[in-house]
């Protein structure tokens, strides 16, 4: 739409104001106001106009809607029985985070033969991390007969790639050799008076460390594209929540 | 104990703990005497008729919160405005960051002083007496008009629809009347010498 002069604009602003126009003719008309003050303060009256009008012709329903809400501001409030839906969604996402917990926790990762611990991560956890966080945790079938492998404690397990390869070191320290795996490490647990030492997944090329934190660990082949000549280990640790502390291995 | 006067006759002083300990009557005269200059005030900040009634909402809830928190304003006009103002300056910042040259500080978000209470009540006041006026003079039909738009808020299609009139000569005839009214009812506040 070309330019308006101010008698243009004229014509259109009462209109305008009461949201007739189209949004070409709207920014035809905004685009006169930003340089004439006259045009400005006349468009300016309009919307007064219009909101006196509204407040004249509404006024006593708006009153009253007024009234209705302080009265029952006023009114002393009941507990609502049913819980409000965040928390409700929050207690559901609490209680499923828990019972995977407690599972992981009662039937821990099957040994392996070899020097590291494969994993069978059931269906759902095979999509890998592209398709968000799964709750992967070894089933009642891939349980071990019994475990002598400390379990790492105070950190969850939400997903492995189907070739990580790993073992636990301490209650609080995984080797992690190849693969990924993406840990969620809760805040600092109590135990016995004492607090646990950080979460600790260690790889070939140094150390993740973790108090709170959400994170996932890749042990990448050897290469050199990145490292030049010779080839190194690289090891990917994406943070998604919280921090880390990386040391390089000695 | 509430006086016996008739509460249009009590002062704002007098009418305020009363709302607070929850006497209703005390609340619907507090809000008669300052729902029209507290939407007239926000109109004037905000410039969109389609938030004052939601903002004005806001403030009066939050003064109504306050007092019952124990807050007893001495001068309760001003101190709504300010509430006002306060709700004003909220919905800015929420909209787009406030870009003031520090040199020239806005004066369209300042809290009205008590003494600028009378004024600001002066000026709606005003403003409602010119728009009542300009009404007053309008035939039936250009009523009917204004009521079915404001009123009942239909655009000028609906109108015309429901009218079997062309949505141009609905348009037109309003057109006319805003310009007529906004006549009668003088410049805007802070031009107003």
């Amino acid at each position: 739409m070309s330019p308006l002069t101010c008698h243009e604009v004229e014509e259109r602003i009462d209109l305008c104001a009461v949201g007739e126009c189209d949004a070409a003719e709207q920014a035809a008309v905004q685009a006169h106001l930003a340089h004439c003050p006259a045009c400005a303060l006349a468009y300016r009256e309009a919307l007064q106009l219009a909101g006196a009008l509204d407040l004249h012709f509404q006024g006593p329903e708006r009153l009253q809607r007024l009234e209705d809400k302080l009265e029952a501001e006023r009114r002393p409030r009941r507990r609502p029985l049913i819980l409000p839906y965040p928390r409700r969604v929050a207690a559901l996402a609490a209680l499923v985070l828990l019972t995977f917990g407690l599972q992981f926790l009662a039937w821990p990762p099957r040994e392996s033969s070899g020097p590291g611990m494969a994993l069978d991560i059931p269906r759902a956890g095979r999509e890998g991390p592209d398709n968000k966080v799964v709750a992967a945790f070894p089933g009642r079938e891939n349980a071990p007969e019994k475990s002598t492998a400390p379990r790492p404690s105070g950190a969850i397990l939400l997903w492995a790639s189907r070739d990580a390869r790993w073992r636990p070191v301490t209650e609080r320290r995984i080797e992690l050799t190849s693969g990924e795996m993406w840990w969620e490490v809760a805040s600092p647990m109590v135990v016995a008076g004492h607090p646990l030492p950080p979460f600790e997944v260690s790889t070939p090329a140094g150390t993740v460390t973790a108090r709170e934190a959400r994170f996932a660990v890749a042990v990448q082949a050897p290469a050199t594209v990145e490292t030049g000549w010779p080839p190194q280990q690289v090891v990917q640790v994406n943070v998604f929540k919280g921090t880390v502390q990386l040391t390089n291995a000695p | 104990m509430p006086s016996e006067r008739p509460l249009q006759h009590c002062t704002d002083a007098e009418l305020v703990p009363r709302w607070a300990d929850g006497e209703r009557e005390a609340a619907h005269e507090l809000t008669v005497r300052y729902y029209r200059p507290v939407c007239g005030f926000l109109l004037k900040r905000v410039q969109r008729p389609d938030l004052v009634e939601d903002l004005a909402q806001e403030t009066f809830l939050e003064a109504l919160r306050a007092l019952h928190n124990g807050t007893r304003p001495a001068h309760f006009g001003a101190w709504l405005f300010g509430v006002a103002a306060n709700r004003c300056g909220k919905w800015f910042r929420r909209r787009r960051p406030l870009l003031f040259d520090p040199a020239e500080p806005p004066t369209m978000l300042a809290v009205p002083s008590a003494a600028s209470v009378q004024e600001e009540l002066e000026e709606q006041e005003h403003l409602r007496a010119g728009l009542a006026k300009g009404l007053a003079y309008l035939p039936e039909e250009t009523r009917t008009l204004l009521d079915m738009k404001h009123r009942q808020g239909k655009t000028c299609a609906e109108i015309a629809g429901e009218l079997g009139r062309p949505v141009g000569t609905v348009k037109s005839q309003l057109a006319r009347t805003y310009k007529a009214l906004r006549t009668s009812m003088g410049p805007c506040g802070e031009e107003r010498s």
